[in-house]
């Protein structure tokens, strides 16, 4: 049990452009690596009477493939993406309005849904919509000898024997979502979600660093 | 959908401007917005950019049976979606009329033209046949979609290619790109589609924005009578051959304007379907020295903020915001402070209710403050 | 984390400043900022700004518009139902403006307000559960500046352009109002309506409004200059 190398505790670079689409109330554009996700928010808005809460925002999450038809995976990545957001976002103060999230996957080299995760919350910053903290989703694979490897690239994905995704929040460092693929240890685990906490620091100082970046011109 | 309300004073206006030769962005009647193609790391992959508005195209590939009327056609599938991304009125997972017909004319466009060559995609007849599905997604809904969508077609299937398939025997083997080199689509011409906006019966705009689209396909009831206006969309292709017509709104009763309107889509056509060659021969170049290609180019960090609009919605004719002042217009300057002491100037006192008033007065004009907390008790 | 007024703020970071001058004197807590147990908590990005005495908020970065009570925002009317207009002002959903909260209204003198008009409203009632109601008339029934806009034109920007032009510091206006005369109402809604003599110089004042927002003093000033030259016809 160990890392391969020092190198691999590292994030891939992140570049990030916000406000990217002039329509939507908040929108960001980010690349970790080579996967590059396009994130537009929405709200609060009107909604069906049906689908309204009278205790908090309905949160709609719209995931779209790069092309070909809507499959079950996107339905699933909906579905993170929806619990993890709901955490984070103070739906109670927009009570009986729609908050909708609409994500266009435009890259995809590996780590798909963390880099959708961040760029999530990247735009609900730039939408300015009340939210309890931040969230940062790291991904960490094992690869064929049992080594972590953190922020996997495609090709190390593909030959990986276990993926584990998590996302923390930003106050306490809590796990707020957290899923995982394949076989490992329990020690790997303890081992890798260690790691990725300390590694979504590096994720939260991206954020403070794009906001203060536009924050001396507002 | 809901639709997007204007209110009465921005369709005047709107039509006011327009009939006394200004454009709201500054632009002249017959200029287009910036147009801006990308493309991705995957064969035909693009976002093309039209000013604000924003498509992504992707072509993909399968095979299938061919139809049993066509068994020596491939099939071509063109679909469009508009998310809530686009604008805040757009529901997912929506048909709206929009999409039915922003499908129907790409359709048209580049189907019905026969500008590809369908009989290439086939593998064996009656058998197996490439089937390609282009996908448009609507990213930001500025206006001119038409335009925008068919440039990203065109652009995606031109720049597309298909893994190399051999055949022996009944046997058929499609070649990964890393095996063989790609094929690329065959296109006879080259088609795009343009879009104008007629005013007033008369006045013809290229690449109408969103307000002015909206405000020249909404009725509006004028004193003066029919003020009608309407949508014009001409398809052709880079030999200047017609491919398309169509025209959504009310009525043109002037032969007159679908011919200028062919003759300066004929131009524009050509300088598009110019501009999307070299762009795939510039990628091409590219991807044979091995530069690696990826969406993450459009991020721009160089500009100050993050934030900033490269376009103003509303912007005078020669403004540049990127301009800083020349010495020449410190000169310009004084002069222009010459003129404002003159009292004469500021004759015109607005006496309606509104947060400013400007009173004339010698020189500077002051203002009336209303501040939100005046009523306080 | 923890951070101080002036720094950069990021939801979930939370300063104890504020909690430490509340134990002493009552504190106000304005926008991005949430009270959660013993903690005042972040809740929007932006810059954590504070006010003498106590008044502490979060200038964010914002495009839609939450209803808030006492602003004046610019709203178009897009319905007439009985005795309400319903506006829409940006928010989730419509407001309701009353046609006796006109000044002089009654209820045999209706005022004269058509579906698409342009109001200049303030927000009587804004709560989240309840839907917002506008007037036109202030608390001694005058109209003062608020009512039905004519002519004109109105276009959307952010909200914090419009606190940034109503901000008494800002030179936008300050500058413009000594190049040619012009009208101008702004909503807290993130909507601006502009009027002036002649349909180039409405465009140019929109386009002086908007070209500011990501611009300081100085490039303000240097920009309405450049304006004023080409309208004047001084550049071709």
């Amino acid at each position: 049990m160990g890392v391969e190398d020092e190198n691999n505790f590292k994030l891939r670079p992140m570049k990030c452009e916000l406000n990217y689409l002039s329509k939507s109330d908040g929108s960001a554009i980010l690349a970790q690596g080579e996967t590059v996700v396009l994130v537009s928010v929405n709200g609060p808005l009107d909604i069906k009477s049906n689908s309204q809460s009278i205790e908090k925002a309905t949160l709609e999450v719209l995931f779209c493939g790069k092309g070909g038809k809507p499959s079950v995976a996107d339905r699933f990545k909906e579905n993170v993406i929806k619990q993890t957001c709901e955490t984070a976002i103070l739906g109670c103060l927009y009570p009986r309005t729609g908050i909708s999230l609409t994500i266009q996957e435009l890259e995809d080299y590996g780590g798909l849904l963390t880099c959708t995760v961040n760029c999530a919350c990247l735009a609900l910053l730039n939408s300015g919509m009340a939210m309890r903290h931040m969230v940062a989703a790291i991904s960490c694979a094992v690869n064929e000898v049992g080594n972590l490897v953190l922020e996997p690239s495609y090709e190390q994905v593909q030959s990986s024997r276990a993926l584990l995704h998590f996302v923390f929040e930003s106050r306490e460092k809590n796990l707020v979502t957290g899923f995982t693929e394949g076989s490992f240890s329990e020690d790997t685990y303890e081992e890798a979600l260690a790691r990725c906490r300390l590694a979504s620091e590096l994720v939260f100082d991206f954020y403070r660093d794009i906001v203060r970046k536009y924050s001396n011109v507002i | 959908m809901k639709e997007v309300f204007l209110s009465n004073c921005e369709k005047s206006f709107i039509q006011k401007i327009i009939s006394e030769g200004h454009r709201l962005d500054g632009r002249n009647y017959n200029e287009s917005r910036k147009l801006n193609i990308t493309f991705g790391s995957q064969y035909g992959s693009c976002i093309v950019s039209l000013g604000e508005t924003k498509i992504l195209s992707q072509v993909s590939c399968e095979v299938v049976q061919p139809k049993q009327i066509r068994p020596n056609e491939g099939i071509l599938y063109i679909n469009v979606e508009i998310s809530p991304m686009a604008a805040p009125q757009f529901e997912a997972n929506r048909q709206t009329d929009l999409t039915v017909y922003l499908n129907r004319l790409l359709e048209k466009c580049y189907k019905d033209s026969k500008c590809i060559d369908l009989e290439s995609l086939c593998i064996v007849v009656e058998e197996k046949v490439w089937s390609l599905r282009v996908d448009i997604k609507v990213l930001n809904h500025d206006g001119n979609l038409i335009e925008c969508a068919s440039i990203a077609t065109l652009a995606s299937l031109a720049h597309f290619k298909r893994p190399d398939v051999t055949r022996s025997g009944e046997k058929v083997i499609i070649h990964t790109l890393t095996e063989k080199d790609p094929i690329p689509t065959v296109l006879y011409h080259y088609p795009v589609c343009s879009t104008f906006a007629i005013f007033n019966n008369n006045i013809l705009i290229s690449d109408p924005s969103f307000i002015e689209e909206s405000v020249c396909t909404s009725s509006i009831s004028s004193e003066e009578g029919n003020i009608s206006g309407g949508l014009l969309v001409v398809g052709m292709n880079q030999y200047k051959e017609l491919c398309l017509l169509n025209l959504t709104g009310a009525a043109i009763y002037n032969s007159s304007i679908v011919h200028r309107a062919i003759l300066s889509a004929a131009d524009k056509c050509k300088s598009i379907v110019d501009l999307v060659k070299k762009t795939i021969i510039s990628d091409d170049n590219l991807r044979q020295k091995r530069v690696k290609i990826n969406f993450g180019d459009i991020i721009t960090s160089d500009h100050v903020q993050s934030l900033s609009r490269k376009d103003l919605s509303i912007c005078l004719k020669n403004f540049d915001l990127n301009e800083k002042t020349s010495p020449k217009d410190e000169v310009m300057m004084d002069d222009e402070s010459d003129v404002e002491l003159e009292p004469s100037k500021y004759d015109v006192v607005p006496s309606l209710p509104q947060t400013a008033e400007i009173k004339a007065k010698k020189g500077a004009s002051t203002w009336i403050e209303i501040s939100s907390d005046s009523e306080e008790d | 984390m923890k951070i101080s007024i002036g720094d950069v703020a990021l939801p979930g970071d939370y300063c104890e400043e504020i909690c430490e001058v509340a134990e002493k004197s009552k504190v106000i807590i304005g926008p991005g900022l949430r009270k959660e147990a013993d903690r005042v908590y972040i809740t929007k990005p932006g810059v954590l700004k504070k006010r003498s005495p106590c008044t502490y908020w979060v200038d964010s970065y914002q495009k839609r518009y939450v209803p808030s009570r006492g602003e004046n925002i610019i709203g178009v009317v897009v319905q007439k139902a009985g005795d309400i207009f319903r506006v829409d002002v940006g928010g989730s959903i419509t407001a309701a403006l009353s046609y006796l909260s006109f000044e002089g209204a009654t209820k045999k003198n209706r005022p004269e307000v058509q579906v698409g008009d342009v109001v200049y409203a303030k927000m009587l009632v804004a709560s989240k559960d309840m839907e917002p109601e506008l007037v036109c008339v202030d608390s001694h029934g005058k109209k003062g500046r608020l009512g039905v806009l004519t002519d004109g034109f109105v276009f959307k920007c952010s909200l914090n352009l419009i606190r940034k032009i109503l901000n008494p510091s800002c030179p936008l206006l300050e500058s413009l109002k000594n190049e040619w005369p012009f009208e101008v109402a702004a909503g807290m809604n993130g909507r601006i309506w502009i009027k002036a003599n002649s349909m180039r110089e409405t465009i140019a004042v929109g386009n002086a409004i908007l070209g500011a927002e990501y611009l300081n003093d100085e490039e303000i000033k240097t920009m309405c200059n450049n304006i004023a030259a080409i309208l004047a016809g001084h550049v071709s």
